[in-house]
């Protein structure tokens, strides 16, 4: 007897629908898979019958022949043992058992017969959804994340005893128990990290509010030990918290790379990711892995902040890597296996020391040679350098302040004026395919960035005392329509402009105006 | 060209620039001063000219990782001692030495470069714009290696004795205890020349070498005129490294004026000195810079400006 069972599999963050068909007939004893399966799918006829004689179910001695269709495509992974013992099952015993066609089935089966977690529940929910199938089994571990998909029936089962259960009649599936979706699935995004737990720092704090203020990229500089990752590390804190399309956004790509916390419906948090500097291309940006193609670093900072320390070490490959994911929200993967679009919209936050030593500028401490230094600074790579709006120096830390006992400015007051900055930008956007200050390209400066006859004297002043570049320029203004959005300043003035100007630095003087002595 | 490094700037010459001239001892151009200290050398490269025999000069030396505060007195001092028609002396490196020599260029006196490498090379190549200026301004570059030989390190120990052999007064900025500026310093005592140095504090590194100096029985610098005086000089104009007029400073200005010294500051110490907002403090900055009072060193970092150019 022919059985047809739903099922999904995972392509990249996408769920596809997969058909599982199982054909049971007289001959030779064998079982086959076929559909373009890796071996892991293969394996799992080899689970599926240990799991069912584990469970005192016989198999009579038949042929089997099992096909996933679409069949031209490449299944990869373990969420199919379910589909498969379920379509088993329902080919040598129950052919007029339960109604399956209305429902999908996920989920690794152990040699026990249990039913394990799998990644990118979902992706793969949703996928059933969009296939237009009334609900879901899922592994118990996964019900809460399944449950985000709304208006789906979700069913947990955690032993393949339940699964017999399941299709043992037509109304079983509606006398089993339905999981409650945790209040956790709304619940408040929490930070550990507080800002109030920095001492000292005001300026590198400013800088730090006005980046996340208007989506801008930020460059720490500073001896070590002065506090950049304690203030990269805090920013995530301070972003507007996410909304429920961002969340499920991250939970995706967080479920799908099997980083999702145990038992965790959503993320329910900004990422903050900090990549070793030994860190290869492919990982901060994606490819290939033994499990298939991977997410990087970067789509696992989206709605986040990827806080690059010690930058100028990274390799230069994956350094400029980088610059399309900044520049299009997003990153492809292309591969034999086809093309696979991750979201890569984060912040980008990247710390160095001043030099080689870590003491620059102070000289009783520093012995680098100017030529050391500048080739340390020159490390990081210039159109990396033109994508970071921000620069800010870090101050040492004193000792008075480290040990004061004095609390700094909150995280919640900072995400307050940041939240009221990005209300401002929203409006001022709403007709453009923007959302932040820090996109605006620039025909958008043009007409967003006015500035009155007064500041216009004022800009070309400092343009001619620092020597600044055209593109230092716009990014002048654009830090500054943030600073003057934080302060709810309509027109654009003279000591925004001047705020802005102090936070230009390594780009101008390493690559542009004078550098006489 | 094959041992050519990082930060230099090979200068072809072209037609309408100054010709490499070469002298030996046997010139009438030679110049005297080299004439007569030991290990004199053999031949002289040269672009532009030599200090003229009877030109008072002195040699302005230091360390090449300075501080802000050598940088400055090294400018001033260039400055003030060209605008008295003495010719500075130095070896265009890092720091302290084009420190000196920019001050000399700013006062649109004469300056002369003793470098370590062939004339046509400037290094580092971040001076070449000191380079060209000494040699429109009636200067010269001088060495003992032919053209395009490269700077090489061991050639700079060996050009060191040459600048104090060139100069009446050699003045010794920063120096830490152990530095290329001791070798120059002992050549100049070989040679019998007068040291100078700045005094510092003890706990500074960068003065330690200075400091030694003046127990071991060197004139302590105090001012330009100290150096005038030993010269036989008198001083003309503006001479003391003076104090701004902060007349033209709002109050606020001022405030933050004087919260700035001569060595660069981050700005959250300047926060706490101030008791400004951030968007205050940077804009009274700006202010200033813009007239002249002070200047950002790095991202972060304000100190008071010595002079306006």
């Amino acid at each position: 007897m022919l059985s047809k069972i739903h099922s999904a599999g995972l392509s990249g963050l996408e769920g596809y629908h997969v058909s599982v068909e199982v054909d049971e007939g007289d001959g030779l004893p064998r079982s086959v898979i076929v559909g373009n399966v890796s071996p892991s799918v293969r394996e799992a006829l080899e689970r599926c019958q240990v799991a069912l004689k584990n469970s005192s179910v016989f198999l009579p001695p038949k042929r089997l022949t099992i096909n996933l269709a679409p069949a031209d495509r490449r299944k990869d992974g373990t969420f199919f043992d379910l589909a498969i013992l379920s379509g088993v099952l329902k080919a040598i015993y129950m052919p007029a058992g339960a109604d399956t066609d209305q429902y999908g089935f996920i989920g690794e089966i152990g040699l026990d017969g249990e039913i394990r977690h799998v990644n990118g529940i979902l992706s793969l929910v949703s996928a059933l959804k969009e296939e237009g199938l009334r609900g879901a089994i899922v592994p118990q571990a996964d019900v809460q994340e399944a449950l985000v998909v709304e208006n789906m029936d979700i069913i947990g089962i955690s032993h393949v005893t339940d699964l017999f259960k399941l299709l043992r009649s037509e109304d079983a599936f509606n006398m089993f128990d339905r999981p409650i979706p945790e209040k956790s699935l709304q619940d408040e995004q929490t930070y550990e990290a507080d800002f109030s737990d920095v001492h000292g720092q005001s300026f590198g704090i400013r800088a730090a509010l006005i980046a996340a203020a208007g989506g801008h990229n930020l460059l720490l500089s500073g001896v070590a030990g002065s506090g950049k990752t304690m203030i990269a590390k805090r920013i995530p804190s301070i972003l507007p918290p996410l909304t429920r399309e961002e969340n499920i956004e991250v939970t995706r790509v967080y479920s799908a790379s099997g980083l999702l916390p145990k038992g965790q419906a959503l993320y329910n948090r900004r990422p903050f990711r900090t990549p070793h500097h030994t860190i290869t291309t492919p990982a901060l940006i994606g490819g290939s892995s033994p499990q298939g193609i991977m997410p990087g670093e970067i789509a696992l900072a989206t709605r986040g902040v990827l806080f690059l320390d010690e930058i100028p070490l990274f390799s230069r490959f994956a350094i400029e890597a980088l610059r399309e994911p900044m520049e299009e929200k997003r990153v492809v993967i292309n591969r034999l296996q086809g093309s696979f679009t991750y979201p890569a919209d984060c912040m980008v936050v990247a710390a160095m020391n001043p030099c080689p030593c870590g003491y620059y500028p102070d000289r009783n401490r520093c012995h680098c040679t100017e030529a050391e230094i500048r080739a340390y600074q020159k490390g990081i790579s210039r159109p990396i350098l033109e994508r970071i709006d921000l620069c800010v120096e870090a101050s040492p830390v004193r000792f008075e302040e480290a040990v004061s006992l004095e609390k700094g400015i909150s995280s919640r007051e900072l995400r307050e004026k940041v939240q009221d900055a990005r209300e401002i930008q929203k409006i001022r956007f709403k007709n453009t395919d923007i959302m932040t200050n820090a996109e605006m390209r620039i025909r958008h400066i043009h007409t967003f960035c006015k500035l009155g006859s007064r500041e216009e004297e004022f800009i070309g002043d400092v343009f001619r005392l620092r020597g600044l570049s055209m593109r230092s320029y716009h990014k002048i203004l654009k830090v500054a329509r943030t600073i003057a959005d934080l302060e709810h300043a309509e027109k654009i003035n003279i000591s925004h402009l001047s705020e802005a100007v102090s936070y230009r630095g390594l780009e101008d003087r390493l690559f542009g105006g004078g550098d006489m002595a | 060209m094959n041992t050519f490094r990082g930060s230099e700037l090979h200068i072809e010459i072209g037609k309408n620039d100054l010709p490499i001239r070469e002298l030996t001892p046997f010139d009438k151009e030679f110049p005297d001063r080299l004439r007569y200290i030991p290990n004199p050398p053999k031949v002289l490269y040269l672009r532009g000219a030599l200090p003229p025999d009877d030109m008072p000069t002195v040699a302005i030396i230091g360390a090449r990782a300075c501080t802000d505060y050598g940088r400055n007195v090294a400018r001033s001092f260039g400055r003030i001692l060209s605008k008295n028609g003495v010719a500075i002396i130095s070896g265009l490196a890092y720091g302290i030495d084009s420190e000196g020599q920019a001050g000399a260029v700013d006062a649109a006196g004469k300056t002369y470069a003793v470098i370590g490498s062939g004339v046509n090379i400037c290094y580092p190549a971040k001076n070449f714009p000191i380079y060209e200026k000494l040699l429109s301004l009636g200067g010269g570059v001088i060495s003992e290696y032919p053209e395009n030989y490269p700077p090489l390190r061991e050639n700079f120990v060996q050009r060191n004795r040459l600048i104090s052999g060139l100069s009446d007064i050699v003045l010794v900025i920063e120096a830490r205890e152990k530095s290329g500026t001791g070798i120059t310093v002992s050549y100049a005592l070989d040679q019998g020349k007068q040291v100078f140095a700045l005094p510092g504090r003890i706990t500074d590194q960068l003065s330690a070498g200075c400091n030694r100096l003046i127990r071991d029985g060197a004139e302590i610098l105090t001012s330009p005129e100290d150096v005038l005086a030993a010269l036989h000089l008198k001083h003309a104009g503006e001479c003391t490294i003076q104090e701004k007029d902060t007349s033209v400073l709002s109050p606020k200005q001022k405030r933050v004026y004087e919260a700035l010294t001569d060595d660069a500051e981050h700005l959250d110490f300047l926060l706490d000195k101030t008791k400004l907002s951030v968007t205050e403090l940077t804009a009274i900055l700006l202010e200033l810079e813009i007239l002249g009072f002070s200047e950002c060193t790095k991202t972060g970092f304000y100190r008071r400006k010595a002079f306006s150019e």
